[in-house]
């Protein structure tokens, strides 16, 4: 396969206000999209603004809309198009845009530190944690997240829903609170945190419609909304809907 | 800085929200998908709209649901008085003769709110029905959004007591399925395509009904350890005839794996337990080698 | 002059990797206020693209392994040229630091009696890497920004802010480290940096006594590499700017196995796991090539035939290791040397083979990121079919010359430097996993030790203040690409600007073509005049457009740094006459006894050129000293191989000539 001229579409503007700006691109076999970008900058508008690292799909920087599909752009193949179609690249549209591809991810990092932090066993030193393999892979699966942020793009509670922003974490760190709660060392709860409860309470697990597009565009294949969210919500479930559960907690609790 | 770690302050446009916030880069299309998005929320709507006017139907039809020795799943188990008699079947007159609807409707309410507050299913309606959201980065029509947080939709988070009422009905269907194998005499060894479709059905309702993931949360997935390895740290020789409430109880880390029955002294919640546990791990992987 | 905005901090960490990120969790610890710049989001730094592990003796499943042991490994890959203490303490202290991280959360790979998994990996005697499946560098990268963000909410809780006293200013650059007007223009103490916001353009000074240089690697100076675009030296230009050495800059790892097709991806790291597990090379004819490249000082440790090395990956005890484990640079010469004789893969590489070795099911558990990565990006099944791969730069051993048990620069008091930054730890050549470990051992150790300096200056007047000459230079010199059209002062108009696109694609290509894996000297004096070109053109490297988020602006910036950089290593490279490690010249082959006693250093001929014209892109490298290695003396217990084979070809004085 040789090289093509492609039709591209890529969003270029600022806060202000922009457009969807039309581009002859060269294409050589074996692309991705973000090597057009790349190609366009280097050629046609060195200023175009986009954030990419390692173009190996690892680092979660260059994270952009794809035909309309959250994508990352360096793992975006130019062969799944066909060379008749123009492809179209905007910057994600659930969080403020700066400038062309680039975009406000504050949110996320506001919301991170909301979460909090694993709490080590109390007594137990360093080089004396125990754990089964079969326990650690649980949480292990969401730590593969790269924090590309595109389940947090196309999760239509915020990104249909400004307002909501505010009282609402996202699935990606829904997904870190559940990490939290299965890591078998964590002890959260001796220090009077209720990650269970406050998960309902605090960080808007209740808008968590599971309509499961956080795990359809999770680039690593996390199963977030199976494997996290939904085990979450039984664990909230837990604490604030089943008086079973509360009473055989009043029965079976040691005394202190 | 916007690129901090600090969110702007929000400046409000009304009329615009959503992706057309006055934020968000100024793109007019709701989306920019090209493929057919609609595809997979067009048919699970039709198919799921199609089954529910065939089953209400059929439902408040109150006839045509037994023919010896089948009986229709929504009629089982039947109980009101105003039912077919069936030999050996699932008759139970529990709601006597003042019923006078059709006898589905009294039992079909476990299976259905069973299905109504599924995950799976939650996903497929709420995207087919109610567009909220119709696909993926697709925007939504509505205009507000409070998802499972209020009444009614909070109810959702009851759906664990429709899995304990799903599995007695499940029950009864593998009983109903057992009696498929007689006659229409009710004489035993008959084997028709009937039976074979009832087969079919109560192994889906089975493979259904346990993979629910409320069911995964009760047998053990609400715990931070899995059963096997507090087997295997010979803490869990009680866990097995506990209740399975006892592996999602509250409290530290260590006591939640606690159960009533296990005389184990390592389910203490005490910090230096975690060693003591793993002390006796040490020594059963030294014995098994 | 400029009206800028200032902060005072105590102590500025540049880079926000895993040696950045550790080096202030410490110094915060520690009670200073730190400020932590990266040029990329937070928790994007190149150490998430790690693989493989993190090298430390914590003997969970040899326990005959101990830090001795690791620190000879440590030593013997570096072919004896690392500064001993260094990776004495590296090898004493890797296991706190590996269990430390997990009292913040990290989970790693467990053995069957619950402790931390570690693997084999080349050059390391007994299994030694703690890891996570092939993503070690993630959760390393995840756990430091974690703790980040817990230390801050504990500061939320005391001071109802979170970034009271421990702030990540992230997309933004550092173009200069800022000192007092000393009495001497290179004498004075640190006193700040001197950054800009990459979003907004907006300059903005942090004033401080210590700063952590923390920047990573200098691979994006070459071609094919497998480093990320932030890798453009950055620190050690800062260094060199702000009058500190660099250290054996010649030393270059190039990795055996990168991808080489398709071509947007060439370079793309294939994790020496690969091999560990049991992939091995072939030729075009299907030989596993391997074999006719053993050393002789090797050959004791490694099978002679197929049979044996494949009865290696069972019994280990009673064979002797494939050929394809041997260290780096031997793998990757031989596959150079291979793809020259002309039985290379069809795209320039060779053939690395898992799917003939393993079931399809067995690839996919134990590579799960490599399958992917084959799959996605080159359309190619590991499973079925074997990879094409050839040498990806890698990895600078050399960098910043530092003080071994405080990070501290030699020559510029309150400048520190720590990872891939700093140099003297990994000798002539790193192993496999070492980077992870000296990440965190040394980033620790900057952070306290430039915390206790910081702090030291108490909050008055005694604290150094950033000339403001030197300010409103960078200033300047930051703003040069916007007038490029403009002649510089003094100088004939009539050039046209530079794009600087295409002056970075002539950098890559030259170092890439002429300061490669093996190395020529007349192909280093031609690069060496490429350089000096390239640097005159930089000068005129102009943007278009503003300063709001402006990539060309950026690049044209990183490319002051880049060419400083590769001059350093084209410079240095010429200079060793030998080859080891990562530097093998074809005029001169064998590794010499001389040269393991010297370290070369690179300086800066005039550091106060900070001229806005004229210093950018401007090294003006001057003659140095030679440096006797403090290694040797610790190091000759143990055996170097082929030391009394010398050719005696090397020129009299050691030292670096470098002139403008």
């Amino acid at each position: 396969m040789s090289g093509y001229t492609a039709a591209f579409e890529v969003w270029r503007g600022d806060a202000d206000g922009g457009q969807l700006e039309d581009f002859e691109v060269e294409v050589n076999e074996g692309e991705v999209v973000l090597d057009i970008i790349h190609r366009l900058q280097a050629t046609r508008v060195p200023d175009l603004a986009v954030r990419w690292n390692c173009k190996a799909g690892k680092c979660g920087s260059c994270s952009a809309e794809i035909n309309g599909r959250p994508r990352l752009m360096c793992m975006t193949r130019m062969s799944v198009f066909s060379r008749e179609e123009t492809v179209t690249v905007t910057p994600l549209r659930a969080f403020p845009v700066v400038r062309d591809l680039v975009t406000d991810v504050s949110f996320n990092y506001a919301k991170a530190r909301e979460v909090p932090a694993f709490v080590p066993p109390p007594g137990v030193a360093a080089g004396d944690y125990r754990m089964q393999q079969i326990d650690v892979e649980r949480p292990q699966e969401f730590r593969k997240c790269i924090e590309c942020f595109l389940c947090q793009n196309t999760c239509h509670v915020v990104r249909d829903h400004e307002e909501n922003k505010e009282s609402f974490a996202g699935p990606r760190f829904l997904m870190r609170i559940a990490e939290l709660d299965m890591h078998p060392l964590d002890a959260a709860a001796g220090a009077g945190v209720d990650r269970r409860k406050t998960a309902q309470d605090e960080h808007g697990l209740g808008y968590c419609n599971i309509t499961k597009c956080c795990t359809e565009v999770c680039p690593e294949n996390i199963q977030i909304t199976d494997n996290a969210l939904i085990p979450l919500k039984e664990r909230a479930a837990d604490r604030k809907y089943d008086p079973l559960v509360r009473l055989g907690n009043k029965i079976f609790r040691r005394p202190e | 800085m916007a690129t901090g770690t600090e969110p702007q302050p929000r400046t409000d446009v009304p009329g615009a929200h959503g992706v057309h916030d006055a934020s968000r880069a100024t793109i007019a299309a709701r989306h920019l998908r090209t493929d057919r998005w609609w595809l997979a929320p067009a048919a699970t709507a039709a198919g799921l709209l199609a089954f529910v006017v065939y089953s209400t139907w059929r439902a408040f039809a109150n006839a045509d649901y037994y023919a010896a020795p089948y009986v229709s799943p929504f009629y089982s188990p039947c109980l009101a008085e105003n039912c077919v008699p069936m030999k050996g079947g699932p008759n139970w007159e529990i709601f006597g003769s003042w019923w006078g609807l059709s006898p589905a409707l009294l039992i079909l309410v476990f299976p259905l709110g069973f299905r109504l507050t599924c995950y799976y299913y939650r996903k497929a309606y709420y995207r087919g029905f109610w567009a909220s959201p119709p696909a993926c980065a697709v925007a939504e029509p509505h205009r507000k959004y409070t998802g499972e947080t209020r009444f009614p939709l909070v109810l959702q988070n009851i759906h664990r007591y429709f899995f304990y009422a799903a599995v007695p009905v499940a029950g009864i269907l593998t009983y109903d399925t057992v009696l498929a194998f007689r006659d229409e005499t009710y004489a035993w060894g008959h084997m028709g395509l009937g039976t074979l479709v009832f087969l079919v059905n109560i192994a889906l309702i089975w493979a259904y009904t346990f993979s629910c993931h409320s069911c995964r949360h009760i047998v053990g997935a609400g715990s931070s350890t899995s059963p096997s390895t507090r087997c295997a740290t010979g803490c869990g020789a009680g866990s097995a005839g506990s209740t399975p409430i006892t592996w999602r109880s509250p409290g530290p880390r260590w006591s939640a794996s606690r159960s009533p029955t296990s005389t184990c002294t390592c389910w203490r919640p005490a910090p230096s337990t975690t060693r003591g546990c793993s002390r006796r791990l040490d020594d059963q992987m030294k014995g098994a080698r | 002059m400029t009206q800028l905005e200032r902060q005072q901090w105590d102590v500025v960490v540049v880079g926000a990797g895993g040696a950045g990120l550790r080096a202030a969790i410490e110094a915060r610890e520690q009670g200073a206020r730190t400020a932590v710049i990266c040029k990329s989001l937070f928790g994007k730094a190149h150490t998430v693209m790690a693989e493989g592990g993190i090298a430390a003796s914590m003997g969970n499943v040899n326990s005959g392994d101990n830090w001795q042991v690791h620190f000879r490994d440590t030593m013997r890959g570096g072919k004896f040229l690392n500064q001993w203490r260094m990776a004495e303490l590296h090898a004493r202290e890797a296991p706190d630091r590996v269990w430390e991280l997990e009292t913040w959360g990290a989970l790693f790979d467990r053995t069957p009696d619950g402790r931390i998994s570690q693997r084999n990996f080349g050059g390391h005697e007994y299994p030694r890497l703690a890891h996570v499946g092939d993503r070690t560098g993630l959760e390393l990268i995840r756990t430091l920004q974690q703790k980040i963000v817990a230390l801050q909410q504990e500061d939320f809780r005391e001071f109802g802010d979170y970034e009271a006293r421990l702030k990540i200013f992230q997309e933004c650059t550092v173009t200069r480290v800022l000192k007092e007007r000393g009495p001497k223009d290179d004498g004075g103490r640190v006193a700040g940096a001197f950054c800009y916001e990459r979003e907004s353009g907006r300059f903005f000074v942090l004033e401080a006594p210590a700063v952590v240089l923390a920047t990573g690697g200098i691979g994006k100076s070459f071609k094919v590499t497998s480093n990320s675009w932030e890798y453009t030296g950055d620190g050690h230009a800062l260094a060199l700017l702000a009058g500190a050495p660099l250290l054996n800059m010649e030393f270059v790892q190039f990795h055996p196995t990168g991808m080489v097709w398709p071509p947007s991806v060439k370079g793309i790291l294939v994790t020496e796991s690969v091999r560990g597990d049991g992939g091995v090379l072939r030729n075009s004819e299907g030989k596993r090539f391997m074999f006719d490249y053993i050393p002789d000082v090797f050959k004791e440790k490694y099978a002679e035939s197929e049979e044996e090395g494949d009865r290696w990956y069972e019994d280990p005890d009673n064979n002797r290791r494939p050929p394809e484990l041997l260290p780096r640079d031997e793998v990757a010469r031989a596959i150079n040397s291979e793809v020259k004789a002309g039985r290379g893969s069809p795209h320039g590489g060779v053939f690395l083979d898992v799917s003939t070795r393993m079931p399809a099911e067995t690839i996919r558990r134990r590579l799960p990121s490599m399958y992917h990565q084959f799959k996605e990006l080159a359309d190619v099944d590991i499973t079925a079919e074997a990879m094409e791969v050839g040498p990806t730069c890698h990895y600078v051993m050399g960098g910043v010359a530092v003080d071994s048990d405080t990070a501290a620069t030699r020559t510029v008091p309150g400048l520190y430097a720590a990872g891939e930054v700093a140099g003297g730890m990994h000798g002539s050549n790193r192993l496999g996993g070492n980077s992870l470990s000296d990440l965190l051992v040394f980033g620790r150790r900057a952070g306290l030790y430039a915390a206790q300096y910081a702090t030291g200056f108490g909050a008055g007047a005694a604290r150094p203040r950033p000339d403001t000459a030197q300010v409103d230079a960078a200033a300047a010199e930051a703003l040069r690409p916007f007038s490029a059209q403009e002649p510089e002062p003094g100088e004939a108009d009539g050039h046209p600007p530079e794009n600087p696109y295409t002056l970075h694609q002539e950098l890559q290509q030259t170092m890439n073509d002429l300061v490669g894996i093996i190395r020529r000297a007349p192909e280093m004096e031609r690069a060496l005049e490429k350089l000096s070109e390239l640097r005159v053109r930089a000068r005129r490297a102009g943007v278009e457009g503003h300063r709001q988020f402006n990539p060309g602006w950026h690049l044209a910036l990183d490319l002051r740094n880049m060419l400083l950089v590769s001059e350093c290593v084209a410079r240095a490279a010429l200079e060793r006459t030998e080859s080891r490690g990562g530097h093998t010249r074809e005029d001169c082959p064998a590794m010499e006894r001389e040269w393991r006693r010297v370290n070369l250093l690179c300086h800066l001929a005039d550091p106060a050129a900070t001229g806005a014209g004229r210093s950018a892109g401007g090294p003006d490298l001057a003659r140095t000293g030679d440096h006797r290695a403090r290694p040797s003396r610790s190091a000759r217990p143990l055996r170097e191989g082929r030391a009394d084979q010398v050719p005696r070809r090397r020129g009299a004085p050691v030292m670096i000539g470098c002139t403008a």
